[in-house]
């Protein structure tokens, strides 16, 4: 059975792998960029559908309306509003910080999709339980415990791979940005 | 597995082989026409009841694997 979870979670990355490849076998990078809500680089780098990872950027900007983007609760700062107001001959983009306020709408927005996630899936459980079948084993009781244990394990770490990664972005960002040395 | 039925399992197994097929095929390009999975996620994620759902399904998954049945992994 471990075999079987493995062969097919290395199928699954293999497939994301390939997926986030560009057409000439370039690899898409903005993408965790894109993730915490920088649709900037991964509009520029044109790969704009990643961008909608972070939620909905891409529609927005595509509209041309830019500043819509940052303030549909996505951790942008104005300065990519007005990058993006400015197209892409502006020419290299700033390396952005994540406001305060953008981890704020980050962290509402995360914390609205577990509590709807979950509160969803207590009440199919319920309804299943009393209209459908009586399970045994405390059902119930494992739905609501069981589920609110599984995101209070994934909470930290999802918040930590989130911090991580924007530090990776930044740290980055500011490497390709540095001046180069003369060469003598 | 004399008394399982076995009609049940082909019919899982054709089906998630499809399925894996099917996203084989999205991911090779050879159409346009056919959306990847993670097109359909992100189809769905742009709105919160997809989100809520899509999270739903990924904590009744967790739940079955890890709190439920947590053998199941170490099952060999």
């Amino acid at each position: 059975m471990v075999a079987g979870y493995v062969i097919i979670m290395a199928a699954l990355a293999l497939g994301l792998r390939l997926s986030r490849r560009g057409p000439g076998g370039a690899q898409a990078v903005p993408v965790e960029a894109a993730d915490v809500g920088h649709p900037v680089e991964a509009a520029e780098a044109g790969h704009p559908v990643e961008a909608a990872d972070a939620g909905h950027p891409v529609e927005a900007a595509d509209a041309g309306h830019p500043v819509e983007a940052a303030d549909a609760g996505h951790p942008v700062e104005a300065a990519d509003a007005g990058q993006l107001a400015a197209g892409k001959d502006a020419g290299p983009p700033a390396v952005t910080m994540v406001s305060a306020a953008g981890w704020w709408r980050l962290a509402r927005q995360v914390a609205g999709t577990m509590i709807g996630g979950y509160l969803l899936l207590v009440a199919v459980v319920i309804l299943y339980y009393y209209l459908v079948a009586r399970v045994a084993g405390a059902f119930i009781k494992s739905a609501f415990t069981g589920c609110a244990l599984l995101i209070g394990l994934v909470v930290p770490v999802f918040a930590a791979a989130s911090w991580l990664a924007e530090r990776r972005r930044q740290h980055r960002a500011a490497h390709a940005h540095s001046p180069r040395p003369e060469p003598r | 597995m004399a008394d399982h039925p076995v009609l049940g399992y082909v019919v899982w197994a054709v089906l998630f082989g499809a399925l894996f097929a099917w996203e084989g095929l999205a991911l090779s390009h050879l159409s346009a026409s056919i959306p990847t999975l993670s097109d359909c996620f992100r189809a769905i994620m742009r709105y919160p009841v997809g989100r809520w759902a899509l999270f739903a399904l990924w904590l009744w998954f967790g739940w079955h694997i890890f709190v439920r049945g947590w053998h199941f992994l170490l099952r060999a």
